[in-house]
């Protein structure tokens, strides 16, 4: 039973998260998406950004999401993942990732770090998609929140 | 089940193929090393590179060596593969790398690539280092398996 990881802000999550995630799940037997429970300020807050991402893959089998604190591998291991789960948009991207996944492999050798290629549609920079892409009058950002708003009122 | 493939020229194998090798079968069910015929223009053989490469796998049951032609993508298929396990190495190799992805996304795109980032140890291997350096007289012994370094000494030795 091999369960993966997929950790990262989320703020919001985008089509390329999902992307990835979909990805992920088809390749492994369980994937707990990891929203990280950062002190920072972030647009959504924890519990806004795990219910985000839980409503966009409700139809997937064997993903679950989660809010983390700390270090990813030790969370990880508290999931008994063996396996981090990372998507790389483009090479600019991946000097980032590179110094990551060695840092986290000297932390903790027995967890696999495996990369995803975005898909070729998704490539543009999308972190920001819901900021600058208007969606029927409200912005992306707005419209995330009011769709938010309405499902869990 | 799941099956990945590792396609390369493995020209010839290296640690560094090893250690992806032997994480990429940790990962998943099994997984089948694609040797890329190549006729001519390669120090080792079809032959040669595909034995290399099984002696240094012997001790893992779920791996498999073949060579093959083509299309990486029909291989895979072929194999029931849908997974394709590349390494990268350093930020020089990674938009080649992309590129080959996206391509291989679009004609087959039930096919997965995954990538695994190589061991901060390995990251100056590559075939080409490895003969070039070879060629020169430099003995390999610790970046390649034992009996490919032994391989590599017989095909730049007078005798």
């Amino acid at each position: 039973m091999t369960i993966a990881l997929y950790p990262d802000r989320f703020d919001p999550v985008t089509t390329g998260h999902i992307d990835i995630a979909r990805r992920a799940a088809s390749l492994f037997d369980h994937l707990v998406v990891a929203v990280e429970d950062v002190p920072s300020r972030t647009l959504f807050s924890t519990e806004e950004r795990v219910e985000l991402f839980a409503k966009a893959v409700e139809d997937l089998d064997g993903v679950t999401v989660k809010a983390f604190s700390g270090l990813v591998v030790d969370y990880a291991r508290k999931e008994s993942a063996s396996v981090l789960v990372c998507g790389i948009r483009a090479v600019a991207g991946f000097e980032a990732e590179f110094g990551r996944a060695l840092m986290n492999k000297r932390m903790a050798p027995e967890i696999e770090s495996v990369y995803l290629m975005t898909s070729a549609e998704l490539a543009p920079p999308l972190r920001h998609a819901g900021l600058e892409r208007p969606m029927g009058g409200l912005s992306g950002i707005g419209a995330a929140k009011e769709r938010l708003r309405r499902e869990t009122s | 089940m799941t099956v990945a493939i590792f396609p390369g020229r493995f020209d010839p194998v290296t640690i560094g193929h090893v250690d992806i090798a032997r994480r990429a079968a940790s990962l998943f069910d099994r997984l089948v090393v694609a040797v890329y015929e190549l006729r001519g223009g390669t120090l080792f053989s079809t032959e040669e590179r595909v034995a290399l490469f099984e002696e240094a796998v012997q001790d893992l049951p779920e791996v498999t060596v073949k060579s093959f032609s083509g299309l990486v993508v029909d291989f895979a298929k072929k194999e029931a593969a849908h997974v394709l396990v590349r390494g990268i190495r350093a930020v020089t190799g990674f938009e080649a790398e992309f590129d080959m992805a996206l391509m291989n996304k679009r004609m087959a795109p039930e096919i997965e690539s995954v990538y695994l980032m190589t061991s901060l140890e390995h990251l100056f291997i590559s075939g080409s280092r490895i003969r070039e350096v070879a060629s020169l007289g430099y003995d390999v012994t610790e970046l390649v398996p034992a009996h490919v370094a032994k391989a590599l000494r017989g095909k730049f030795s007078d005798g």
